[in-house]
């Protein structure tokens, strides 16, 4: 019973004050975050990752995983009340929510992807407890040979599902690439690419990169729609779901819950693209798929509990591997590094505190999500009332301080305001930003791993497929940068690729 | 999005060429001993290589009509807000945090959000005092003070 033993002991953590005041704020802002358009999780947590540098390592990351799933549960209050979906992964919900709520239903709709929600992050947690500690153990034998070809299929997956032509995704990877090797050499210390600018020395950051590209270009692109926002109930009654909508949507949250927590483990594997296949799932699975579209529970049920189930298992490479499975994961990983946790299969036993403490503070979490989106529900649609006018100064606002207060030097404001123009240029020609984000993170993992096993082989570039893991996940790689190329299988990751923008 | 590709796949191509030839100034080492040049090196090599094929792409393709994407961009409100932005970054040591906000929120919402001046002035002042007491006072975020001291 040593993991009932080790879940306890998470939760001795958890219900320090101090976290558990930490965990709230970080699920409250997520709900905010979730609830309004235009700013997404990825954006906030790396705005409120310098207001953490003063906080413990456990709370810090508690917090911060909080804004993350907690923008799960936010999100669908949107999708179901506006019709404009408050972050990506809720795109799919408006479908159905939407109808729901002109038919009266927005109580019930509200409610059960609250519950789904919940019931689903409780599985996907069941899950991490479950699969994390064997996989860390595994993990233990990993060298870099492995290490490089599990980043360079975490990459090629990302760029494999992402929306529009993969080769465009990949070229991105690349940009990515070349930007986290500005800067100094981990391996020898000499400069790379810094053309005697000082605020180079030290590479470009990765905060003002993902706010630039994730926050300054969404309010830049947004600078040109006029968001209105009306809210299509005034007062939402009813969330309770009856007995025949538990029915109705019992075995959609049942397959959410499990097709997420899968899709969430896979790098690249977004919460986005979990609510999508959950969708086209229940439709599938329905006696009656016409009908979806009018307003079936089954279409809101299904992809809210996805979602968020995946943002459960994408704990799993992260806090097993210290591999980031998207940026969400990014920023988590570079909050654990700057508040100086030591990443990878050495976690769970070297800093068991750490680990229980943020998988349960999980649970912890959604329960409070629970509370925060059903009998306050009304203070959400309050917060959807406020126009995009009086929020978007805001926004750039958080983000300019956010930047700052990183190194107290106006340089990182300067670097996060071109991303921001790069990201808004790269909406407008329809490149992907998560493939350059993931790159940029994944970088010195891979270019260190990949020279370190260059190193053991003598130059013999066959090392990686000498060893059985490293052997079968370079086959893979092969096998999905060969798939689109062959033109009836590329039809099939089109249907697959998805609209992904968090 | 024919010319556009077209338009974008050469200025990146142009980018990893050049990082091509840039990065053997750093030492490329050898396959058994890659030097810190190898990797810029081979994202060199990946942006080139997407990049042609970004362009090829799109010069092979059938010329559909040209997709509108800079329509309906408000340019002038675009560069505004750009330009509010940059200025506060230059000015955000020298005047302050508390200045620098206030002005930036009102000429913000004044210009871009169209509101009264009133009102401009009004949020101005919360926004600027709000987060200065979020900011400083709660997260101990030690905010530039600017020459006149708060």
């Amino acid at each position: 019973m040593d993991l009932l033993h080790s879940v306890l002991m998470g939760f001795g953590v958890v219900l320090q004050p101090m976290n558990l005041l930490f965990c709230f704020i970080g699920v409250l802002i997520g709900t905010l975050v979730g609830v309004l358009p235009g700013l997404g999780p990825t954006a906030a947590m790396s705005l409120l990752l310098p207001t953490t540098f003063h906080m413990s390592p456990i709370s810090a990351i508690i917090m911060l995983a909080g804004i993350y799933y907690g923008a799960m549960y936010g999100g669908s209050t949107t999708s179901i009340l506006v019709n404009i979906p408050g972050e990506a992964a809720s795109v799919i919900t408006c479908i159905d929510g939407y109808q729901m709520a002109r038919k009266g239903r927005a109580g019930p709709a509200l409610g059960i992807s609250a519950f789904g929600s919940f019931i689903a992050g409780t599985f996907s947690i069941i899950g991490l407890i479950l699969v994390a500690p064997p996989l860390a153990e595994m993990a233990l034998k990993f060298g870099p040979p492995e290490y490089f070809s599990l980043v360079l299929l975490g990459l090629t997956i990302l760029t494999f599902l992402s929306s529009g032509p993969m080769y465009k995704a990949l070229l991105m990877a690349g940009v990515g690439l070349f930007l986290s090797t500005i800067g100094l050499d981990n391996l020898t210390g000499s400069s790379r690419f810094t053309f005697d600018i000082v605020a180079l020395t030290d590479g470009v950051g990765l905060v003002p990169v993902v706010m630039g590209v994730f926050g300054i270009a969404e309010v830049l692109s947004n600078l040109e729609l006029e968001i209105k926002q009306e809210v299509f109930t005034k007062k939402v009654t009813h969330l309770l779901p009856t007995l025949q909508d538990w029915i109705e949507s019992k075995w959609a949250i049942v397959r959410g819950s499990i097709i997420g927590f899968f899709i969430g483990i896979l790098p690249g594997g977004s919460s986005t693209l979990a609510s999508f296949v959950s969708y086209a799932v229940e439709k599938r699975c329905s006696k009656t798929p016409e009908k979806f579209g009018t307003g079936m529970i089954a279409g809101v049920a299904g992809p809210e509990s996805a979602n968020n189930a995946a943002s459960g298992g994408a704990f799993i490479p992260l806090l097993t591997l210290g591999i980031p499975t998207g940026p969400v994961l990014a920023i988590l990983l570079g909050a654990m590094m700057i508040h100086g946790v030591q990443v990878g299969p050495m976690l769970i036993h070297s800093n068991q505190d750490f680990f229980w403490g943020v998988v349960t503070s999980m649970y912890v979490g959604n329960a409070m999500l629970l509370v925060l989106n059903l009998p306050l529900i009304g203070l959400w649609v309050q917060v959807l009332r406020v126009p995009y006018s009086i929020l978007f100064p805001l926004i750039l606002l958080f983000c300019l301080v956010g930047s700052y207060s990183l190194n107290n030097n106006t340089g990182d404001m300067f670097v996060m305001i071109i991303f921001g123009i790069i990201g808004y240029l790269m909406r407008k020609y329809k490149y992907d930003a998560p493939p350059l984000v993931l790159a940029f993170v994944l970088c010195p993992i891979m270019e260190q791993s990949l020279r370190r096993s260059l190193l053991i082989s003598n130059g013999s570039p066959f090392i990686f497929l000498q060893r059985p893991i490293s052997a079968g996940t370079i086959i893979l790689v092969i096998f999905l940068l060969v798939f689109p190329f062959i033109p009836r299988l590329k039809k099939k990751r089109e249907k697959i690729a998805l609209e992904d923008k968090d | 999005m024919r010319r556009h590709d077209l338009i974008s796949g050469s200025i990146l191509f142009l980018i990893g060429l050049f990082i091509l030839f840039y990065a053997p100034q750093f030492g490329l080492g050898s396959l058994s001993v890659p030097g810190p040049g190898f990797m810029p090196f081979l994202s060199g090599l990946v942006i080139c290589i997407f990049s042609v094929i970004t362009f090829l792409k799109a010069a092979l393709s059938k010329p559909a009509e040209v997709e509108k994407i800079w329509a309906g961009i408000k340019f002038r409100r675009l560069i505004f807000v750009i330009l509010m932005i940059v200025v506060y970054t230059l000015l955000l040591k020298k005047l302050g945090f508390i200045i620098c906000t206030f002005f930036l929120i009102l000429m913000l919402l004044h210009y871009t959000g169209s509101r009264t001046w009133f009102v401009s002035i009004l949020y101005g002042g919360l926004s600027a005092i709000l987060s200065y007491l979020l900011f400083e006072v709660w997260l101990k975020a030690q905010l530039p003070k600017g020459i006149f001291g708060f």
